[in-house]
């Protein structure tokens, strides 16, 4: 199981359209992805349950799969976040 | 057989065409538990209107990228993927298998539990999701129950609209070249929907309270808005004679049409100078097209409508710089962020308030957001540069305020200046005096502000102490009552005395008979809906000042609205 934490350095944290390309990012790939923050966690494939998870701003995030192209890839994608 | 209905005429002009009602109420529906075996049904019917909102908010998203933007569109991205979530899916799959919920219904847990959860969240933006996941269900569950929500933004025929009333993000997507006309239950002459539908020129009655019973989706619907007239199914006799007015209708727009190029000038050669108010870069060509000396009023409002977060200060100025430019060099006064109240933008997350008129509103809210604030100064202070622009702030009621803004503007201009950022210096700025504590203290607040604007709706309110939203007292809001008139004579007086400037840019500078009060007692620049500008100035142009002014010295003598009345009609 690959998995790695990276913080939301934005200021609107993952906004409507940050957070769909989050979702359309992770659906491009086969394996299952899990995203947590603090006690909670939920699909990286899911939209509807990654709102519950409140990320803003400072929010630190696991990213867990058994692919970790997946988990780099998705992190990536936090860190650049414009 | 023709039904007749009135209601409050807000937006001049006459239109025939088929109504097109739009329902806002919740959606009602049966939610007794499904039986045994319904399951599998339930489920289909689930996925069915799963499916046709997908495909209808796919033709939205579409529309609104071609004719809005790529920003809002986004908004319904991010809708669309919500709707097609797996998770989201079987949630409500186990509510119509576990617990026997029928589809709506399984919909309307699963949607509100969700909101609900929102609503708890920390992050200001997440918790005004809330909002988009009700109404998204609200449009799944129309589906479920085989009704099509119509979205205004997607309407290819010349209708009526007809409702309860709309919103501002209803408004702000319409088609003026389709909607017809405009038709409301709720609402009177200072509501959103009469300021959108005048500054589109769209003809619109609202508070017609009989409108949705009298008139059913598709009936022929000849609303005449000059004559408070609106007939539902005419025959066809009505019908000509409609067609009649009409043409008179035309005939006097030409007329009007051919002093646009005449000054507003009385009889005994004053000018009196009439300004447009506009709410986005697309009314300032239509008000120049119609004589306007100037915008005496931009509500930046609009542009913070139908987005998902506040527009920055690099769009906010292109805005601002755009109007500038098209106003060519005349005068362009831009109101700072005026919401709350009536005016309210999901994403701000604003809480709600016991009486939200009296809450945190206009400048109050602009002090509680330093950041966005900030962020609007800037773009104001640096569309400077493109022509003659005065910054004006809404809602205030004390010294402290005015003193606030001002160092407001200057830490703005600070920033600016450390940015290395170009602007405009020692801009013009005013404020609105629509509180009773701004004119009660006018000749203080004069001595530190450019000038003044009266927002005779907000005033009018605030003086007789009548929400100017309730329909139940519409009746007590009366801008000629001598209470108000009395507030105005203090503002006019203070700003007059003081050599400064006093325009009026309520719904009164756009009405034939307060106009001539208002120029008679002193007031010399009048800003309203593009639209009224030309019957102004012909009532401008057919009047001495002299006249004007014993008029006015009359009235403000009188101690009460209907007196007031009574003697403005002997003037006209």
């Amino acid at each position: 199981m690959a998995s790695k934490t990276v913080t939301i350095q934005t200021e609107n944290g993952l906004h409507t359209r940050p957070a769909a390309e989050f979702v359309k990012l992770a659906k491009s790939f086969d394996s299952d992805i899990t995203v947590s923050v603090g006690d909670k966690d939920a699909s990286a494939k899911s939209l509807f349950k990654l709102q519950l998870l409140g990320m803003s701003k400072g929010s630190e995030l696991i990213i867990e799969s058994n692919d970790q192209t997946a988990v780099n890839a998705l992190c990536d994608f936090v860190i650049n976040l414009a | 057989m023709t039904t007749q209905i009135t209601g409050i005429p807000v937006s001049p002009g006459l239109a025939t065409a088929p109504a097109l009602i739009i329902r806002n109420a919740p959606p009602t529906f049966d939610r007794t538990p499904i039986a045994e075996g319904e399951a599998a049904a339930e489920t289909d019917r689930l996925k069915a209107a799963l499916g046709a909102s997908a495909e209808q908010l796919t033709t939205i998203m579409e529309r609104v990228r071609a004719k809005v933007g790529e920003e809002q569109a986004a908004i319904f991205e991010g809708h669309l993927m919500i709707l097609e979530d797996e998770e989201l899916a079987e949630a409500l799959i186990e509510k119509i298998r576990e617990q026997r919920y029928n589809a709506p219904a399984a919909v309307e847990a699963v949607s509100e539990e969700h909101a609900s959860a929102l609503e708890q969240l920390d992050d200001e933006y997440l918790r005004a999701r809330a909002v988009d996941m009700r109404d998204l269900a609200r449009r799944v569950i129309l589906n479920c129950l085989g009704v099509t929500p119509t979205s205004l933004s997607t309407i290819d025929s010349d209708v009526v609209l007809v409702a309860d009333d709309l919103s501002p993000s209803q408004t702000a997507v319409l088609d003026p070249a389709r909607v017809k006309a405009i038709i409301t239950e709720k609402g009177n002459r200072t509501s959103h929907t009469a300021i959108m539908a005048a500054s589109m020129e769209i003809p619109a009655v609202v508070g017609a309270p009989a409108a949705l019973s009298s008139i059913k989706e598709g009936d022929m619907v000849a609303v005449n808005a000059e004559d408070n007239v609106i007939l539902v199914n005419p025959t066809a006799e009505e019908l000509g004679g409609f067609a009649e007015r009409i043409r008179a209708f035309e005939q006097e727009r030409l007329e009007l049409a051919a002093l646009r190029d005449l000054p507003a000038e009385t009889t005994d050669g004053v000018h009196i100078k009439l300004a447009a108010n506009v709410g986005s870069p697309d009314d300032a060509r239509p008000a120049v097209e119609k004589g306007a000396e100037g915008v005496g009023l931009y509500r930046v409002e609009f542009l913070f409508m139908e987005r998902a977060e506040s527009p920055n200060e690099e769009e906010q100025y292109q805005a601002f710089k755009s109007v500038v430019e098209a106003m060519n060099g005349q005068p362009v006064v831009i109101r700072t962020l005026d919401v709350g109240g009536d005016k309210d933008l999901p994403y701000l997350a604003l809480p709600d308030e016991e009486n939200p008129f009296l809450g945190c509103r206009g400048i109050r809210l602009c002090f509680e957001r330093p950041r966005e604030f900030r962020a609007q100064l800037r773009a104001l202070l640096r569309a400077g540069l493109h022509g003659d622009v005065r910054i004006m702030a809404p809602m205030i009621s004390s010294l402290d305020e005015v003193r606030g803004l001002r160092q407001a503007l200057k830490e703005a201009a600070e920033s600016l200046e450390a940015d290395g950022v170009k602007y405009a210096k020692d801009m013009p700025l005013g404020i609105m005096v629509e509180t009773p504590a701004a004119a009660l203290l006018a000749q203080h607040f004069i001595k530190e502000v450019d000038f003044f604007s009266i927002g005779t709706n907000d005033l009018t309110q605030y003086t007789l102490a009548v929400d100017r939203m309730n329909t139940r007292i519409a009746d007590l809001y009366e801008p000629l009552s001598p209470a108000v008139l009395q507030a105005m004579k203090l503002t006019v007086d203070a700003a007059r005395n003081a050599g400064k400037g006093i325009c009026v840019c309520g719904q009164m500078a756009g009405d034939v008979r307060s106009a001539l009060l208002l120029i008679g007692m002193g007031v010399k620049e009048l800003s309203m809906s593009a639209v009224h500008i030309p019957r102004i100035k012909k009532a401008v142009r057919e009047h001495r000042l002299t006249e004007l002014r014993d008029l006015a010295e009359r009235v403000l003598s009188l101690p009460t609205a209907a007196e007031v009345k009574a003697e403005l009609a002997k003037q006209t």
